[in-house]
Formats: structure tokens, C-alpha cells, sequence
């Protein structure tokens, strides 16, 4: 308004336009005169996701929202004291902040508290101030990139699926490699060493050939022809442990209608030096199933998930399957390995254990615990469970909810968790992210933030292994599907029987959970 | 190929590329085009009602959405925004009409970008200028692909290429450059579809003009477009388009599109009617929308063994028979209250078969069924950026604002009725199992009793049929069914001595009478099953009897057309 008065003034040939624009400024004076006061509303308004009591990363990326009230405008303000602050203002319910002034806003207030003002203005013109909001923003942020596999709740039929990285710090989601690069095939759990974005391993599947596993350092792309289930890495990069388990995805009529069960599986460890494959006794129990490995953050102990075998171990019986939480000690040097020690009781809690996760500063370990079985991810009633490793206390972690919570990731400032959870409609798993404090409290989890705040609304797609790393993964996507269509470099690990370990008591090959249906089953 | 003289109206003899000749060709004040705006009419016209784009809908449309991230999606890869467009129009076949207008303007624009670039003109040759339309009607008629997205960019690139010979028409300095970045930009937007037929006029536009022998070829070819048309030649061209495009249209695909069309939208009797005495095979999708036909018209254990059925295929088929019996199974299993099992077909479908709207309304049903409201909610606001679809998603979404539970909507209320109550864990369940388990958890659930039966029909279980007479007692139902009863009798004739298990029903006469035709044609051959096959496949190749014996019924067997009983 202010450059079109200048330039009638200045022209001085259209004393029309001038009269118009005072006009109008008359109009929306008596307008503004004529509108309602501003009404207080005695409670917070209803936003989406659910923004409100959180604790919040210094880095993370704008907090959009949609204000589900009903009104002509709407305006929204982030503010801190200091007179920091962040808002917007315009005729729809989505609010998006601008990712420069959120940045800024983001930068002043970490480390405190602060306060998320709603104003909604209705049609007779009066606004309505809601009872503000108040979130934390915390003195630390969260590492930059968010790698997570995303696709479509799947049963026996998969087609498109991938593995995508998201900059936390912004909105922009690439794919690290799509299963349309290599014929549709599936991508299994990605790993990273160390939260180090150049070090990483995934295992593949192809159909009609042998699942290999890629390991990646730099731009380097190594397939290794040797089916790995779940995996971790050593610290020391030197080692990588690995499930293989034999896995069959089946069906309730009641319930939760998908299930896994695991009629066999062991742990491995894969020496990258040596490129050979043992199976040491301890970790690798012909009369017990292993999975799950997750080695702490000194490489001395690995923690893993352990049952006894049934006998016999049948489909059926997949409710009596159990898992223990155990750990054993390793001494990477000598290569030794201790006695493994029970961490979780399967016995005892009645429960099952799956995913232990130890933070990297050796603080706490977070695994989560299911009715039965070891895929949490298809039962409703799994949740997840921290222990003081200073204190030895276990207890459920209060930011669980009535859906599946799991697939958790830590930072590597192990002030961040972060992880699957089905709570907002019990179908789509999404991650969210919780602040863990000095004193082992857990904040309200946060749902990943989209630039569109109504993203998850529409979203047909399920997020799942959140991994979090210190950028964005090094290696291309083109590299990687060269990897598995035309390797430059294949390894067929070699392997060394263990001097403990009875012959011919080889690891199982891994086999996907989603299949072509193998027919009706009553064994 | 030399150019003929035309003669002028004063009689001089003039070269058709010269000025006069020119002028002689040009044609008097130009009237509205009749002719054309006909033919369209007819294409219009055969579209729609010939082709019937709601077909093409369910059976090859592309999945679209509407906003900004599937439009993102397209834009970040070449040939994505053709792609989008093409998808978008795609949409309009849900209404008929629409989209066989949209059939017709592509080919319209064809038709003009073809003759613009041929110089077509009104000259004898003009009607060369429809043979692309033609072509691409009679690939609309097979049904097998969607022909908009490489159509479209072969119809933008030949009106590209018009104005380009119109407004250029070189490959040299500063047009060149426009030209190579013209198909640098085409290439992007629309990718092989479009940039090859670009490429394509371009260079073919630079022989004509450069090369010798391009020359003499551009001089014959006007020569021979110059002559004047003829309406008795057009008339023939479009009276053979017409023949070829009638031949070309799979009719078979078509009735069976129509049978699954009809089939997802509840017809019944229109399935039956389409059905009826016409070669249709054994494909799982059209085989369930046959018995659920049946089941809906009350004939399914009378008239089974009137279509196509082979052993060992089941009365509710496998996913492993093909996918795309996925989303009917699953509406099947939905109205059998089998909401899990509907749950897990309907994510097939969704995984294999795109994010389609029936899908969607599908699984957005089975949530609320699982009362899982707000994942109900994800599948509709998904729905609702579908063209056409939106509005049916709008009004489910307030419904479930009203009732999370949906309690008054009968498409919900009718299976929660019949919902299964006890667990069955396997990786896949078997029929009897599941249909049993249905009945387990309401008695009265008709479609259950009916299809357990016709599995026993088609699996051969004649005892267990017998065990199961009062299935009927418990619907209401006195009346025992054809097939059931030649059942009973096929199994009484196999346990000679041993009185059935009737439960009080008695079997009429005329199953007896033709059991023991049966058995005569049989005798008649010594028992030589090749023999009897002919006879026994044309009066009896709608029974049980038939279809036990042989395996199949007599409408599976081709070359043998089954008598009606």
C-alpha cells in the first residue's frame, strides 16, 4: 500500500488511484472498526501432529502444523523469552513457518522454554486467542540426517519400497537406493558404524538369486554374497555381527492379522580384514535361537536375543517363543568370549525381548518387549523398555502407547531417541523422536515434521528402521544398485569352523518374512 | 516418382509446385468442416459406446492424485509431466463420455497435426491424415495397455512439429539451436513418447529440403497430395476404419472386463447375463465374480457347474492364481466376515495394484471393521484427491466424524454382524476352515453355508455334503439345490445298500432318472470316458456328475457347447 501511494503522489496523473486507495484504507478502518473484540479461549488449541508439551532438537526442522479449529485466518507464533520469536499469519489452517526464520528463532532459544501462541479469527471478524502452548527447546540438537526405510504396510507382496535419508534440519528426502533400481527387489535392515553416514551395510534381496549384503565405505560398494538378517557393526568397524534366521510371515483371523515367526536362527560374525565368517558357540547355541545383536558402545559386550529352541519347533507354537535379553562380553583382541550373562528374563516377565539398543555414552540400554515372538512391529501390546545401566533398573518407558513402539535408534550425543511407533491410527508405523535427560526422564515424543503439516494425514506408508547419522549418506543411489545388478567388487566370505563348534553346525541361510504365500500351514 | 501435370480451368497444363497450381488447389472461401466434425462424431460416438471407457477405467487407468507432492513426484524424472497428463485425463474415463471426448480430441489433433505436416490439404490423400486415429482406436480395443500417455506425446509432438515447419523448418544456426533445445525440453517433459517423433519431423523436414533426393521425393509427394479428394474415396477409407476397428475389438476382453466391472460394483444379474453361455476360462477373478453372482441370485449350488469350473480351483481362489483376484477376494472375504483375511487381499491389491479407489473405500471399511477409525481416516483422505472420488471419501470421513464406528452404515453394519470371533494363525486358511469358522461364529450367515457347500461341490467331498444337509435346515431353506442332490445321488450310488443320511429331505425323481441317463451314456461306451465325453459333455456338462467324472464342466471344455438344463 505504502509504494502505491508514493507513486500516485509522485505521478500525479491519476488522481483516481489515490482516491481509491484512500477509499480503500477508509473501508478497512470502519471494517476493522465494526470487528469483534478479541475473545480468550480457556484451552490450548487443536493442532496436527500433536505439537505441544514436546521437547525439541536446536536443529531440527520447521514445526509446521494445521490448526484444527474453524476460522477465516489464522495466525500462529513460536516465541521465547527474549523477544525471539517466529510467525505467520494467512487464510488456512497449515501453518508452515519459513525454515530461515525458524533456524534463527531456533538458534536464540535453545535451552529454553517456549510458547506456541494460536489466534483464530471466525467469521464476524472477532479473533480467538487459545491458551498457548508450551514446548522446550533443548540446549543440544539431534545428528542431521534420518535414514529410514518407507513403504507401504506389506504382506506377501512387495513393489515398491526403498530406503530413504531425510535432513532433519530441512524437509528434503532423497532415496539412498529404491528396490525399483534392481528389478524390485527388497531392501532389509541398513546399518550404520559409528552414526558415520560413509559406513554402512544392507542387506538385499533378489528373487531368483542369492540375497547378498552390500557394505559400503565411502563410495565404495562391496557385495558380499553371504544373507545377513539383522546386523550390527563393532565399533572398531573390523567386525560386523549378523542374524540368520528363517523366517515365515503368517496370518490371524483375529488380532493383529500379520505375524513372523522364527523357526531358526543364529548369530554370526563376519571379520572384514579376513573376509571369513565364524559362528562362536557362545552367540551361536544349537539348542537356542539368537537374534537381534546390538554391540555396545566399547565393542566389549554384545547384547542379543536368545530362546530355547522348541522341540518341536513348530508354527503353532509360536506363542510359547520367548526371548531372553542376554549379553556376553568379547574382548576384540583376543578374540574371547565371555559367559553370557541375562540381562531381561523372558521367564520371568512373561514377555518377549527384541531390539536392545545401548547408548553410544554407555548410559542406558532401550529394548523392547512383546508378548511373544521377536518382530515387534506386528503386535500391538510392544513396547519399549530402558535400563540404568549405572543403576541396573528396568522399567517401561512412559512414553509408550496402546500401539506397536519400536525400531529405536539412538543419537550419537545419546541425548535423542528415536523410533517407530503406530500410535497415531495402529496401522502406519511413523518415527518419532523423544529427549532423553540427565536424569533418564523421556520427553512426550514428537512425530517426524513435514513441510506439509498434513503429510501423515494421506500417507499410505509405513516408516520403519530409523537410523540416525552424523550427514547425508555418501554413496549415490546409482552406486549402490550397481552394486547389486554389476558389482565392482564381490567377496565370498570364507568360513572358518569354530574349534567349539560341532561340525556341520553351520548358520542358517536368512529368508524374508514376506513371501509368496507358501500355502495353508497346520503344522 | 514423377509429379503429373494438372490441368487448369484454361486448359493450361501446370506443375502443381508452381504458384498457379498453388492457387489453383487453393479452395474457395472455407465452410464450416462437415466432414470432419462427423467423423469425430463417429469416433466420439464408437468411444463411448463401443469401447466404453469406463472399461479401459477399471481395467488400465493410471493411479492420479490430485496435489502437489504426486505432481512433484512426476516432475522429478523425464517424461513424468506427459505421464501426469496423461494419468489426469485418464481420470475422465470414470465418466464415459468424458473420456471418449478425450479419445476424441487426441485423435482430432492428430488427425490435424499429421495433415499440417504431410500437407495433407483437401487433397485426395487426406485421409491419410486419420490412420494414427485410426491406430490408436484399435489399440483402445484391445484393452491390454493404456495408450493416453505415449498417444498424447506423439499428438503433442506432431503439433509441435507442425507449427515448427511452420515458423522454421531448419536445423541450421540459431533454429537448430532452438530446435535441439526444443527436444531437450521435450524430452524432459515427456520423455521417448514425444521426443523421438520431434526428432523425427525435424529431420525428416531437413531432408525434404536439403538433400536432393529429398527434394524430388517433397515434389512427388505434393503431386500426389494435389489431386482433388474425392467423397467416394473418403467414404471407402472410413467404411474400411470402421471394418478394421469393428474386427479389432477383443470382445472377449471386453465382456470380461465388464464382468469384473459389473462384479465390483455389485450387478449381479448383469454378471450372470454377461456370463451366460459364452467362453470365459477359468481366471480367478472371473470365476468369484461368477459364484458370487450365483450366491446373490440364489443359484450357486444350482448352477455351478453351468460355467467354467476345472478341479483343482476352488470356490474362492488363490492369490497364487494371479493378483488380480486380490481385490475381489477380498471383498469376498469381507461379506464372508473374514475382515483379517479381507485385510491382508485388499494390501495385496493396494501393493500390486497402485492406490486405486476401491482399494482405498476397501481398506478404509476393514479399519473401521478393525476399529481402527483414524487409519480408516488415512485410506479416505487418501481417496479423496481421486478425480470423481472425492466426494464419496467426503461424506465417509463426516460420517466417521459423527460415529467412529459407523454403526449406521449398512455396508458395515451387514459384516460386522457376520464377523469371525476366533483365531486361526496359518500362512494361508484353508477354505473349509475359513467358511467353517464363519459359520462357527454366526450360524446364520447364508453365503458362508452356500459357499462351504460349493466347495464341497467342487472339492468332490460327497460325504461331507451329506454331513451337511442341515446347513439348510438352519436357513430356512426346503428346497434342496440341484447340484446338491446329484450329489446325493452320485453318493448313494457309491455306497450301494447304505441308506443316505437325508435328515428328512427326499430327492425328486429327475435326478434320479437323469443319474441313470448318465450312467446309460456311459454303459453305452463300456465305461470309455474319451467315448462318452461328447454326448455326456452336451447333455450333462452342467451337472456334478460331469464335472466329478471329467474333472471340468462341459462350458470349460471347449468346442462343446453345453445344453442348458
Amino acid at each position: 500500500m505504502k509504494s502505491t501511494l508514493k507513486r500516485a503522489g509522485e505521478g500525479g496523473r491519476c488522481g483516481f488511484e489515490a482516491a481509491l486507495v484512500l477509499g480503500l484504507a477508509l473501508v478497512g478502518l470502519l471494517h476493522g472498526a465494526g470487528e469483534a473484540a478479541d475473545a480468550s479461549v480457556g484451552r490450548p488449541p487443536r493442532i496436527a501432529p500433536d505439537y505441544a508439551g514436546i521437547v525439541i532438537p536446536t536443529n531440527i526442522a520447521p514445526l509446521n502444523f494445521v490448526i484444527r479449529e474453524p476460522g477465516v485466518r489464522y495466525r500462529a507464533r513460536w516465541s521465547a523469552a527474549g523477544g525471539s520469536e517466529v510467525a505467520v499469519e494467512g487464510k488456512s489452517a497449515s501453518i508452515r513457518f519459513p525454515a530461515g526464520s525458524w533456524r534463527r528463532f531456533l538458534g536464540v532459544a535453545a535451552g529454553r522454554e517456549v510458547r506456541v501462541e494460536v489466534a483464530v479469527k471466525e467469521a464476524n471478524g472477532g479473533w480467538q486467542r487459545f491458551e498457548p502452548i508450551t514446548n522446550t527447546v533443548a540446549p543440544e540438537g539431534i545428528d542431521s540426517t534420518l535414514v529410514y526405510r518407507r513403504l507401504r504396510p506389506l504382506y506377501n507382496a512387495y513393489q515398491t519400497l526403498g530406503i530413504y535419508q531425510r535432513d532433519l534440519e530441512g524437509s528434503r528426502e532423497r532415496p539412498v537406493l529404491e528396490g525399483a533400481q534392481f528389478g524390485n527387489g527388497c531392501l532389509n535392515c541398513h546399518t550404520f558404524l559409528g552414526h558415520r553416514p560413509d559406513r554402512m551395510a544392507l542387506n538385499i534381496r533378489l528373487s531368483g538369486s542369492p540375497n547378498p549384503t552390500l557394505l559400503v565405505a565411502t563410495n565404495e560398494v562391496t557385495q558380499l554374497l553371504k544373507t545377513c538378517g539383522y546386523l550390527s557393526w563393532h565399533p572398531s568397524g573390523r567386525l560386523l555381527v549378523f542374524s540368520a534366521n528363517r523366517l515365515s510371515l503368517f496370518f490371524h483371523t483375529v488380532g493383529e492379522t500379520r505375524d513372523v515367526f522364527d523357526a531358526d536362527s543364529d548369530l554370526g560374525l563376519y571379520r572384514v580384514d579376513s573376509n571369513t565368517v565364524v559362528a562362536p558357540p557362545a552367540i551361536a547355541r544349537p539348542d537356542r535361537l539368537e537374534t537381534w545383536p546390538s554391540w555396545g558402545p566399547d565393542g566389549r559386550q554384545l547384547y542379543f536375543c536368545s530362546a530355547p529352541k522348541l522341540v518341536p519347533m513348530k508354527q503353532r507354537r509360536y506363542r510359547e517363543v520367548r526371548y531372553d535379553l542376554v549379553r556376553v562380553s568379547y574382548d576384540v583382541d583376543r578374540d574371547r568370549w565371555g559367559e553370557a550373562e541375562t540381562v531381561v528374563s523372558a521367564e520371568q516377565m512373561q514377555l518377549s525381548a527384541a531390539q536392545p539398543r545401548v547408548s553410544p555414552d554407555g548410559r542406558y540400554l532401550v529394548y523392547g518387549l512383546a508378548a511373544y515372538g521377536n518382530f515387534p512391529i506386528y503386535q500391538t501390546n510392544a513396547d519399549l523398555y530402558v535400563q540404568d545401566l549405572r543403576s541396573g533398573a528396568h522399567r517401561r518407558l512412559e512414553i509408550n502407547s496402546d500401539a506397536a513402539d519400536t525400531w529405536h535408534c539412538w543419537s550419537s550425543n545419546s541425548r535423542w531417541l528415536v523410533f517407530s511407533s503406530k500410535r497415531q491410527d495402529g496401522v502406519f508405523a511413523r518415527p518419532y523422536f523423544t529427549r532423553v535427560d540427565e536424569e533418564g526422564r523421556f520427553s512426550k515424543p514428537f512425530v517426524l515434521p513435514q513441510a506439509d503439516p498434513a503429510f501423515y494425514d494421506a500417507c499410505l506408508q509405513t516408516f520403519n528402521v530409523p537410523e540416525l547419522v552424523s550427514g547425508p549418506v555418501t554413496v549415490s543411489p546409482a552406486a549402490l544398485a550397481r552394486g547389486v545388478l554389476k558389482p565392482g567388487r564381490v567377496l565370498k566370505p570364507v568360513p572358518v569352523l569354530h574349534p567349539e563348534r560341532p561340525a556341520g553346525a553351520g548358520i542358517q541361510e536368512t529368508t524374508d518374512a514376506h513371501q509368496e504365500p507358501s500355502g495353508p500351514t497346520e503344522d | 516418382m514423377s509429379a503429373k501435370p494438372l490441368a487448369s480451368r484454361d486448359g493450361h497444363r501446370r506443375h502443381p509446385s508452381t504458384p498457379k497450381a498453388a492457387e489453383d488447389r487453393r479452395p474457395g472461401r472455407p465452410g464450416f468442416p462437415w466432414w470432419t466434425a462427423g467423423l469425430l462424431a463417429g469416433v466420439w460416438l464408437y468411444t463411448w459406446f463401443g469401447i466404453e471407457p469406463v472399461l479401459r477405467y477399471h481395467r488400465t487407468a493410471p493411479v492420479f492424485f490430485w496435489g502437489a507432492d504426486f505432481l512433484s513426484g512426476h516432475l522429478a524424472r523425464p517424461g513424468g509431466l506427459l505421464e501426469y497428463a496423461a494419468a489426469m485425463l485418464a481420470q475422465l474415463d470414470a465418466r464415459g463420455a468424458l473420456g471418449a471426448f478425450v479419445t476424441t480430441g487426441a485423435i482430432g489433433l492428430l488427425g490435424l497435426g499429421v495433415a499440417c505436416l504431410l500437407r495433407l490439404g483437401a487433397g485426395g490423400l487426406r485421409s491419410l491424415a486419420w490412420l494414427p486415429g485410426l491406430l490408436w482406436l484399435v489399440l483402445e480395443g484391445r484393452y491390454e495397455f493404456s495408450v493416453l500417455a505415449p498417444g498424447l506425446g506423439v499428438v503433442l509432438a506432431a503439433i509441435l512439429g507442425a507449427i515448427w515447419r511452420l515458423v522454421a523448418g531448419r536445423l541450421v544456426g540459431f533454429w537448430g539451436l532452438v530446435f535441439g533445445g526444443v527436444a531437450v525440453g521435450l524430452w524432459w517433459a515427456g520423455g521417448f513418447w514425444i521426443c523421438l517423433p520431434w526428432v523425427a519431423i525435424g529431420v525428416a523436414g531437413e531432408l525434404a529440403s536439403r538433400t536432393a533426393w529429398g527434394k524430388g521425393l517433397g515434389r512427388s509427394w505434393l503431386a500426389m497430395t494435389a489431386a482433388r479428394g474425392h467423397w467416394g474415396w473418403d467414404a471407402a477409407v472410413v467404411g474400411v476404419g470402421a471394418a478394421v476397428v469393428a474386427v479389432t475389438l477383443d470382445r472377449d476382453l471386453k465382456r470380461l472386463t465388464q464382468i469384473e466391472a459389473c462384479a465390483a460394483g455389485g450387478q449381479w444379474d448383469r454378471v450372470l447375463e454377461l456370463a451366460e453361455g459364452r467362453p470365459l476360462g477359468v481366471a480367478p477373478e472371473i470365476r468369484l465374480a461368477i459364484h458370487r453372482a450365483l450366491y446373490h441370485a440364489g443359484r450357486l449350488n444350482k448352477d455351478l457347474f453351468a460355467f467354467p469350473q476345472r478341479k483343482p480351483l476352488d470356490v474362492l481362489p488363490s492369490m497364487r492364481e494371479g493378483w488380480k483376484a486380490c481385490e475381489p477376494l477380498s471383498d469376498t472375504l469381507l461379506e464372508l466376515g473374514q475382515v483379517n483375511l479381507a485385510e491382508h487381499m485388499a494390501h495385496e491389491a493396494l501393493e500390486l495394484g497402485g492406490e486405486r479407489a476401491r482399494v482405498l473405500w476397501q481398506l478404509a471399511r476393514i479399519n473401521v471393521l478393525l476399529g481402527r477409525a483414524e487409519a480408516a481416516r488415512v485410506f479416505l483422505n487418501r481417496m479423496r484427491r481421486i478425480p470423481f472420488h472425492g466426494a464419496a471419501a467426503e461424506r465417509r470421513l463426516l460420517a466417521l466424524d459423527r460415529d467412529p464406528t459407523l454403526a449406521a452404515e449398512e455396508d458395515i453394519a451387514r459384516v460386522r454382524a457376520f464377523r469371525v470371533t476366533t483365531d486361526y494363525a496359518g500362512s494361508g486358511v484353508p477354505t473349509e476352515v475359513l467358511l467353517r469358522q464363519c459359520l462357527r461364529a454366526n450360524g446364520r450367515n447364508r453365503m458362508a453355508a452356500e459357499f462351504l457347500m460349493a466347495h464341497y461341490l467342487l472339492t468332490g467331498q460327497m460325504d461331507l455334503i451329506a454331513q451337511h444337509l442341515g446347513i439348510w435346515d438352519d436357513l430356512g431353506q426346503w428346497e434342496t439345490p440341484r447340484h446338491i442332490e446329484e450329489a446325493l445321488v452320485a453318493y448313494g450310488a457309491s455306497q450301494p445298500g447304505t441308506p443316505l443320511p437325508l435328515g428328512g429331505r427326499r430327492i425328486g425323481p429327475e435326478p434320479l432318472r437323469r443319474f441313470a441317463a448318465f450312467q446309460g451314456v456311459l454303459r453305452e461306451n463300456d465305461g470309455r470316458l474319451p467315448e462318452s465325453r461328447p454326448r455326456l459333455a452336451r447333455d450333462f456338462g452342467d451337472t456334478f456328475w460331469f464335472y466329478h467324472v471329467y474333472g471340468h464342466t462341459g462350458a470349460a471344455d471347449p468346442g462343446v457347447a453345453p445344453r442348458r438344463q
